[in-house]
């Protein structure tokens, strides 16, 4: 123990060991804190040192790990598996679009609009669902009817610009909510994504983020234990469509158009949840991190199997299946376990052999 | 002594079985109550009927002088009712302190005044040294004496518990008896279903016996292990599993 | 009134389809408890299968059926085998996500493999219909309610009067009691998930003559299925059977009255009261 001072490979070890250990409460240490401040730096000073169209990965990265943030503090905290996230998302993108395009109201408006719609909309599907006990696969499947009722709607009333979509004008005006340049929205995403992450790490560690996963791990408990199950699980929801709302508003306003199916396909559902399973579900940090990876593998198979077109999604179809089978508790989660089976391993052989060990 | 709980009448109805049939109950404050039966004879139903898992069918149940007939569970709860699991219910990739915390927020805002209740209430069970500890690693006996530190940072007036000692070895009976006694003294009332017949006629005051879903006797432990009909239906095989 | 009776006649034929599909889903349900995602994507396999088969020997999709039965089976035993046989026991969103992952898989593959291209199999003599008075029958939907009702009391057979049939009841009631009884619980699994996927491909290759073939065409199903196997009750044959009639009919009066675009979403409302109303289905239990 004493020879660790001062050791350089002893000190790495140490501060790895540190970085990647967990508490159950998700606390943070000061190596974990170290390798944060990092990535942030990394990320604050991308625009010096990459091109416009890395940016372009890193603004997806981002923007993918928000919206899977937004799932990850409904699904992942409460375990309510939503199916459905893209309801959200669309009605956020389209309640400020369509404000925008036709009514000319300013897309900082429209924004706190599609936050409130899906938050209202989040009511009345939680309501259906909760007060009537929906559950795990039925939960799931009734999220996912919500949705694809959205879709139908939004595809045949003219009104709501139908099949055809909306499209944005371009403008550089940060006041119309555009960020002016690629680096720009990359700091909106940045900001959001950061707000996000340290309300759930912070949240964690309340009597509300607690009593988020005791619904989770046991309900049944948990009502025994004083705790309004329907309460919390709406209050998730509703955060969790309110978020998801802004994730919608902020791509309407990058890409300048949206379609039905863009908005409200089962595909955008899942990609709320893709990234937080690649990393973590329920973890504060799972959804950047499996952002950060399934992102740039997207991108860099959309780029090579170009001339194959569906193989990249072939792909991403065997990531979520091979990470589902070989590390479902996704990538955190791996590690955890790795490193209790490395230090077991480690305590074995100290054990048997003392000696050896001590060299 | 007051009234505690009542149940009048109280009867659970499942798609025509009637688990429950009419059960009457009087609790006093600071009392141990044990429940005894045989299998399926409706002991975990009137725990939940009561409780408000399953509401009852029929009948009333009014506790500390408030009816609470079709009130639910977490109402319960902060009225002052807690309960332990005949199969038991960890937050199990919790750890302990965090498990016990959430009985604490039942009375509190402040996370750190919560943890400081949990801290207590894990070293009045016994278990300060697994306080970090992933439930879902720990033994069977743990996580039941979890389960009632869990329920008694909720600070109940009336503990439920629901065969605390099933499973556990003789020496953890003896620790889980004292336990019993000494949550008894700090004030709270207990009702207790309980197969371990020795230890829960040292610790009843009163013993109620279901069968079939009835209420079949009332009494003193002494009184009820001198009951015929006790004996017929319950007793006697129970004396003879435990040669 | 001719409109109403058409309307009927075209729904339930249809409804017949649905069921079919629906039983699969129910079928897996009831033995695995698996939520069937990738549903949609293997009726469009069997599509496909159907469409091959058929161009490559140059028979009717109705000829090439047993061979569309033997692939589906076998893709679906092996699904089950490699994927989720290992779940078994895990936590259920888990399979929910690996069957939808396996349907992106599926759906892409379709897409690399024939390109998205409309594929459509013609089926001679079949392309005419039945006229009785004011009233016409689509041929080939004809057909398929017939291929369906012998295929579901096929399985019915298999399920009520075979030694196969009882294991696969006991290991829906009780995995570990079937265990004990010396049932291989896997194996069984796998043969209920292949009879299943037997179901949605059967329904595609009966689709093939009315509908054009393209990688996503079985995916305006997947939801639907769902929505018949649970307003049927999940793991319900009958009220898979039942509730596919119903929801045929009830989409084409929808589509009759409403216009095709909003029949998805009565159906979707139907599903959505279901689920809060009784989500144990129109021939399940009690709720409790």
């Amino acid at each position: 123990m004493q020879t660790e001072k001062n050791n350089t490979p002893n000190f790495l070890g140490n501060f790895l060991k540190k970085a990647t250990s967990s508490t159950s409460n998700g606390k943070l240490n000061i190596p974990q804190l170290i390798v944060i401040g990092v990535a942030c730096l990394a990320v604050l000073l991308a625009p010096t040192y990459l091109s416009n169209y890395r940016l372009n990965l890193v603004i997806t990265i981002l923007t993918s790990a928000f919206f899977a943030q937004c799932w990850n503090l409904m699904s992942g905290y409460t375990g309510q598996f939503s199916f459905g996230h893209a309801a959200f998302f669309g009605l956020g993108a389209y309640t400020s679009s369509i404000l925008y395009v036709d009514f000319g109201v300013n897309p900082w408006i429209g924004l706190v609009c599609g936050m409130a719609v899906a938050g209202i909309v989040a009511a009345i599907i939680g309501y259906l669902s909760f007060h009537y006990n929906l559950k795990g696969d039925y939960f799931a499947l009734a999220t996912m009817a919500f949705c694809e009722i959205f879709r139908v709607i939004f595809k045949n009333t003219d009104f709501l610009h139908g099949a055809s979509g909306v499209s944005i004008k371009f403008s550089k005006d940060i006041g119309l909510m555009q960020f002016g340049s690629k680096a720009g929205f990359m700091y909106a995403a940045f900001v959001l994504l950061a707000l996000l992450t340290f309300g759930m790490y912070k949240i964690r560690r309340t009597k509300m983020g607690l009593y988020f996963v005791a619904i989770r791990e046991n309900e049944d408990a948990a009502k025994a234990l004083g705790i309004n199950a329907f309460k919390y699980k709406m209050i998730a929801l509703i955060a969790s469509a309110m978020f998801s709302a802004v994730a919608g508003t902020f791509y309407a306003q990058y890409y300048l158009y949206i379609d039905p199916n863009i908005c409200f396909e089962s595909a955008v559902s899942v990609s709320s949840i893709t990234p937080c399973i690649i990393g973590g579900v329920g973890t504060v940090f799972g959804p950047i991190i499996g952002a950060a990876i399934l992102e740039p593998i997207s991108e860099f198979t959309n780029a090579a199997l170009s001339n194959f077109v569906g193989l990249n999604m072939v792909v991403y179809g065997l990531i979520l299946v091979v990470v589902i089978m070989v590390m479902p508790k996704g990538l955190i989660g791996l590690v955890q376990d790795l490193k209790v089976k490395f230090m077991k391993k480690k305590k074995d052989k100290k054990s048997k052999s003392p000696v050896e060990a001590e060299g | 002594m007051g009234i505690l709980l009542k149940a009048s009448k109280v009867t659970k109805k499942f798609a025509g079985l009637t688990a429950v049939n009419s059960v009457d109950l009087e609790i006093n404050e600071g009392e141990i109550i044990g429940l005894i039966g045989p299998n399926g004879a409706g002991k975990t139903t009137f725990f939940n009927s009561i409780t408000g898992f399953y509401p009852a069918t029929y009948g009333s149940v009014t506790f500390d002088g408030n009816d609470i007939t079709h009130r639910t569970t977490y109402q319960n709860c902060k009225a002052g009712m807690a309960r332990t699991f005949q199969i038991v219910q960890p937050f199990g990739q919790l750890t302990a302190l965090e498990n016990v915390m959430v009985g604490a927020f039942n009375r509190l805002e402040s996370y750190s005044e919560a943890e400081k209740i949990a801290r207590e209430m894990i070293i009045f069970v016994g278990m300060e040294d697994k306080m970090h500890a992933i439930v879902a690693d720990l033994t069977i006996g743990d996580q039941r004496k979890l389960e009632m530190a869990r329920a008694l940072a909720t600070k109940p007036k009336l503990l439920l518990l629901d065969e605390v000692m099933a499973g556990l070895t003789p020496t953890e009976i003896e620790e889980t008896v004292e336990l019993v006694l000494k949550i008894r003294d700090s004030g709270v009332t207990i009702l207790m279903i309980e197969h371990i017949m020795a230890a829960l006629m040292k610790l009843s005051d009163r013993v109620i016996v279901l069968d079939h879903g009835t209420l079949i006797a009332e009494g003193t432990p002494s009184e009820i292990t001198q009951n015929e009909r006790v004996i017929e239906s319950y007793l006697g095989s129970a004396y003879k599993k435990q040669d | 009134m001719n409109a109403f009776l058409q309307a009927s006649i075209d729904g339930i034929l249809m409804g017949g389809v649905y069921a079919l599909a629906a039983l699969g889903i129910s079928l897996i349900f009831g033995v695995m408890k698996i939520t069937n995602f990738a549903h949609g994507a293997l009726i469009t396999v069997g599509m496909y299968v159907a469409y091959e088969v058929c161009t490559l020997l140059n028979i009717t999709p109705y000829i090439a059926l047993p061979i569309v039965m033997v692939v589906m089976f076998i893709i679906g035993y092996f699904i089950q085998k490699i994927c989720l046989n290992p779940l078994m026991g895990v936590a259920g969103h888990n399979q929910l996500l690996l069957t939808q992952g396996l349907a992106i898989i599926l759906e892409n593959l379709i897409l690399v493999i024939f390109s998205a291209g409309y594929k459509s199999v013609s089926v001679p003599g079949f392309d005419t219909a039945i006229k009785l008075g004011d009233i016409t029958i689509n041929k080939p939907k004809l057909v398929a309610f017939i291929f369906v009702t012998v295929i579901t009391i096929g399985i019915y057979v298999i399920l009520n009067k075979t030694d196969l049939g009882k294991a696969i009841r006991a290991t829906s009631v009780q995995p570990e009691g079937a265990t004990l009884m010396g049932i291989v619980v896997p194996r069984i699994n796998q043969i209920a998930f292949g009879l299943g996927i037997v179901c949605a491909g059967v329904a595609g290759a009966l689709l093939t003559p009315t509908q054009y073939i393209f990688p996503t065409s079985g995916n305006t199903y997947s939801l639907k299925c769902f929505v018949i196997a649970v307003f049927g009750g999940l793991g319900n044959i009958w009220g898979a059977i039942v509730a596919g009639l119903i929801i045929g009919a009830v989409e084409s009066f929808s589509a009759l009255y409403l216009g095709g675009s909003w029949s998805e979403l009565v159906v979707y409302l139907i599903f959505i009261l279901t689920l809060i109303i009784k989500p144990t289905g129109l021939l399940g239990k009690k709720a409790r």
